[in-house]
């Protein structure tokens, strides 16, 4: 895998999906798999395979980190990089969410033109945290 | 009330307008979503989907707007917390009057 292709973004709310629809897949040519909750992620990892997964942290019945923990159950998630995207700003709250085993974090609101970039960043720096 | 991010080509200048749109048309949704939030905890979560989207689409004003009131959703000075919920849906209506 040498090149990031294809991206998750598990998010609850449709207004950001479609932003980061417009984002990532119109501006930054990633393959995209939009999941409205962790349990569609957790459904579609095996067969979308992403290279990369963009979490929210607030969801109702499954949260950002009780999806992150079953995503890392599965084969096909190893040495994936998984970034919480989080309106959570403080210093503590971010470094409270790295503990839950994230590549790392992106705070909302993002900039939806330099977000394609920000992501790229995570995932060349990032795959081999969790092999 | 346009915005536009830098660096988009007409095309994709146009999408972006097309979606903003359907944002500014979803306030009233998250405007009664407020109103009609179950528990404190509830109102949190709306407020924190609002905080991302707004900002994303260029409403940098109302997400700062959005997240104080969230930070402020569990305090005890229940006054404090509808003060800044009303600032929050002026501003939504506010936008939607312009949109």
């Amino acid at each position: 895998m040498d090149k990031l292709q294809r991206v998750m973004c598990v998010e609850d709310d449709p207004d950001i999906r479609k932003i980061l629809e417009f984002s990532l897949g119109l501006l930054g040519g990633y393959t995209l798999s939009l999941c409205a909750s962790g349990l569609e992620a957790l459904e579609k990892a095996a067969s979308f395979t992403p290279h990369m997964v963009l979490l929210d942290v607030m969801m109702p019945e499954m949260s950002g980190p009780q999806t992150l923990r079953r995503l890392r159950e599965l084969d096909c998630m190893r040495g994936v990089p998984i970034v919480f995207v989080t309106a959570k700003a403080t210093q503590e709250e971010l470094e409270a969410l790295l503990q839950h085993g994230a590549t790392g974090t992106i705070v909302k609101p993002f900039d939806p033109v330099t977000l394609p970039s920000d992501i790229h960043i995570y995932w060349e720096h990032g795959r081999d945290i969790h092999p | 009330m346009t915005f536009t991010p830098d660096g988009l080509n007409p095309a994709l200048a146009e999408k972006f307008q097309q979606i903003r749109t359907t944002f500014i048309a979803g306030l009233a949704n998250r405007e009664v979503e407020i109103a009609e939030a179950l528990s404190r905890e509830h109102l949190n979560a709306v407020l924190h989907r609002l905080v991302g989207a707004a900002g994303a689409f260029g409403f940098e004003d109302l997400s700062q707007l959005a997240r104080v009131a969230m930070e402020s959703s569990h305090d005890d000075d229940e006054v404090h917390v509808k003060q800044n919920l009303v600032r929050l849906v002026r501003a939504m209506t506010t936008i939607r009057g312009a949109g």
